[in-house]
């Protein structure tokens, strides 16, 4: 008896928000005569369909852009000046709209060899151009370098290898379950302290080669390779509050019941974390995630790439999160700020190296500028964590 | 009891459905499998062996992988913009020197190969563009992810981007060369690499 109700009240909704409502009656909705003759719920429907039917953003052309909206009481608004639109209707319009919106680029051929560019501004408008030099500087900086060739469809967000048009459709679907990448990602690192930084990776490559890697390998010839496993395990079982907490602030919290099984088996079973019985037997996986990574995915960027003598490549957002992380860090208090912390973070860096040696002198080998491939691949690597 | 045979059935109709229909069994991971089952038989075969067959086994490798990778394609997303304006006889010195680079840098972990497994994980296609991501287990049960973006041409698909953990190749080239091109210019980049294939 209940649903044949609801079926007709809900015709009658549909009725009365339909074009074919008379005349007539739709002259009883204008604000002068508003409230004469409908029932409340019905006017309520009528007058006030979606309370926040958006804004919506057109280019006023002469450069810049029209607003409208619609208001409360079903008037519509239109103005040149954003500081004039309702908070409440902007606010509507970055969290939804905007966030979805603003990064993307689509590349389409022009049939004349060339390209069709269009994106979206920051206000939410579309525009399209057939001239790079028209673009947004965020946008023209993927173009030269190279994102999209002359008469290939595409797109991208900044921050993104290019991807073809419906495959980064399809991947957004499936990542939209997941956490929101940052929107504002550049593809490659700024870097206006290149001159510091690269006598500082010289400064770190002499340290390396003459000082760290000849211990690492005596470090190397003295200790089998499963002890030294043992004793990377170890540092990292200790460094497991770190991995936690940053889950739990990424609100990852099956990740976080992974590093808390984890150190609990692996500090029982593994006798201290020695061995890692968790990932062998019950197959847990570390999560690898950290204050920087973090920060990633509130959406804030990496700033400016720092290469920090002896800790290597950085940015300012993630020698922030190194610093958060430290107050975490087991370690600094089980030692105590004395001269034993640095010998024992000396220890765990020989130890780390001597399972590494030749990477580094691998990427050195195979690139042309080894400075440039350095920053790209750390940074390439940094957004990698943050997306997963 | 009825209703979860009529299930089953349906599951095995549509695994029929799904097997005989070659866009579902993935082709992108066929043809690579191919490529990459061949150069790990290549390695494995016991008769090229050892440092006095490096140049054959080298030679035998090189061309499987010429066989899966567009080595144009992957020398136009390096250059980028500075392709276009390149001569075709620069073009065509360019994708030989950076095919060789690439060669000699690979070469290295090809002469360590000792049993490495590769596991294919999933694609993701879009009409001509497909993604394979894979996964290397060592010997040492670290594993390492690869991911290979692909491109179709007539019936074959061919490899031009290869992602290691997250870092792809042609972006961390790219930016390479994009520098010294800035800083100095194209025919100093290809000094470069001349010194860097000659350099063994």
């Amino acid at each position: 008896m209940k649903r044949p109700g609801w079926l007709v009240l809900g015709f009658l909704l549909l009725w009365v928000q339909s074009p074919l409502l008379p005349r007539a009656f739709c002259s009883e909705i204008s604000p002068s005569v508003a409230g004469n003759g409908i029932p409340a719920v019905a006017k309520k429907a009528l007058i006030h369909p979606n309370p926040i039917s958006g804004l919506s953003i057109r280019p006023d052309g002469f450069g810049g852009f029209l607003y409208s909206y619609v208001d409360e009481h079903g008037n519509r608004h239109v103005t040149n000046s954003i500081d004039l639109v309702p908070e409440k209707v902007r606010a509507h319009w970055n969290r939804t709209a905007r966030s979805k919106s603003l990064p993307l680029l689509e590349a389409r051929p022009d049939g004349f060899g060339g390209n069709l560019y269009t994106y979206m501004d920051r206000e939410g408008c579309r525009h399209t151009t057939n001239s790079l030099a028209l673009l947004p500087r965020e946008f023209q900086r993927e173009m030269t370098a190279g994102a999209f060739l002359p008469g290939e469809a595409g797109r991208i967000s900044p921050g993104e290898e290019r991807v073809p048009l419906v495959l980064a459709r399809a991947e957004a679907s499936q990542g939209s379950s997941g956490k929101a990448t940052a929107p504002n990602e550049p593809k490659s690192i700024a870097d206006p302290l290149e001159p510091l930084n690269r006598a500082i990776f010289y400064f770190n490559d002499r340290l390396y080669f003459w000082i760290i890697r000849p211990i690492a390998i005596g470090y190397r010839k003295l200790m089998p390779e499963p002890l030294r496993v043992c004793v990377r395990n170890f540092f990292s079982n200790l460094y497991t509050p770190v991995r936690a907490v940053n889950c739990l602030l990424q609100g990852k919290i099956k990740s976080f019941g992974t590093e808390l099984v984890r150190f609990v088996v692996n500090t029982t079973m593994g006798v201290l974390g020695f061995g890692d019985p968790a990932k062998e037997v019950f197959a847990l996986e570390k999560q690898d995630e950290d204050l920087g990574q973090t920060l990633g995915c509130l959406g804030i960027g990496p700033g400016i790439y720092i290469n920090w003598p002896i800790l290597g490549p950085s940015s300012v957002r993630d020698t922030v999160g190194l610093i958060g992380d430290a107050f975490l860090d087991p370690i600094n208090y089980i030692v105590g700020p004395t001269r034993y912390n640095a010998a024992v973070r000396g220890y765990r860096g020989i130890n780390e190296t001597s399972l590494s040696i030749g990477e580094y002198e691998d990427l050195k080998d195979a690139s042309l500028d080894p400075y440039v491939s350095l920053k790209d691949a750390y940074f390439q690597s940094r957004q990698h964590k943050i997306k997963k | 009891m009825r209703w979860k045979s009529w299930w089953r059935w349906a599951i095995v109709l549509i695994s029929i459905l799904g097997l005989g229909n070659p866009s579902w069994a993935g082709e992108p991971t066929e043809q690579l499998k191919g490529t990459i089952d061949k150069i790990i038989s290549i390695l494995s075969d016991p008769a090229l062996k050892g440092p006095e067959n490096a140049e054959e086994r080298n030679r035998l490798v090189r061309q499987a992988v010429d066989e899966r990778f567009d080595w144009e394609e992957i020398s136009r997303r390096t250059l980028g913009r500075h392709w276009s304006r390149r001569t075709k006889e620069e073009r065509k010195e360019f994708i030989r020197l950076f095919g060789k680079l690439l060669e000699r840098t690979y070469r290295r972990k090809v002469d360590d190969y000792s049993g490495e497994k590769v596991v294919y994980e999933n694609e993701v296609l879009d009409g001509d563009y497909g993604v394979v991501k894979t996964k290397i287990i060592t010997k040492k049960a670290k594993e390492i992810r690869v991911l290979y973006r692909m491109k179709k041409n007539g019936d074959s698909w061919y490899v031009y981007d290869i992602s290691i953990e997250g870092v792809s190749l042609i972006n961390n080239y790219r930016n390479q060369f994009n520098s010294i091109i800035v800083r100095s210019s194209y025919h100093e980049l290809i000094k470069k690499l001349r010194a860097k294939v000659s350099a063994q």
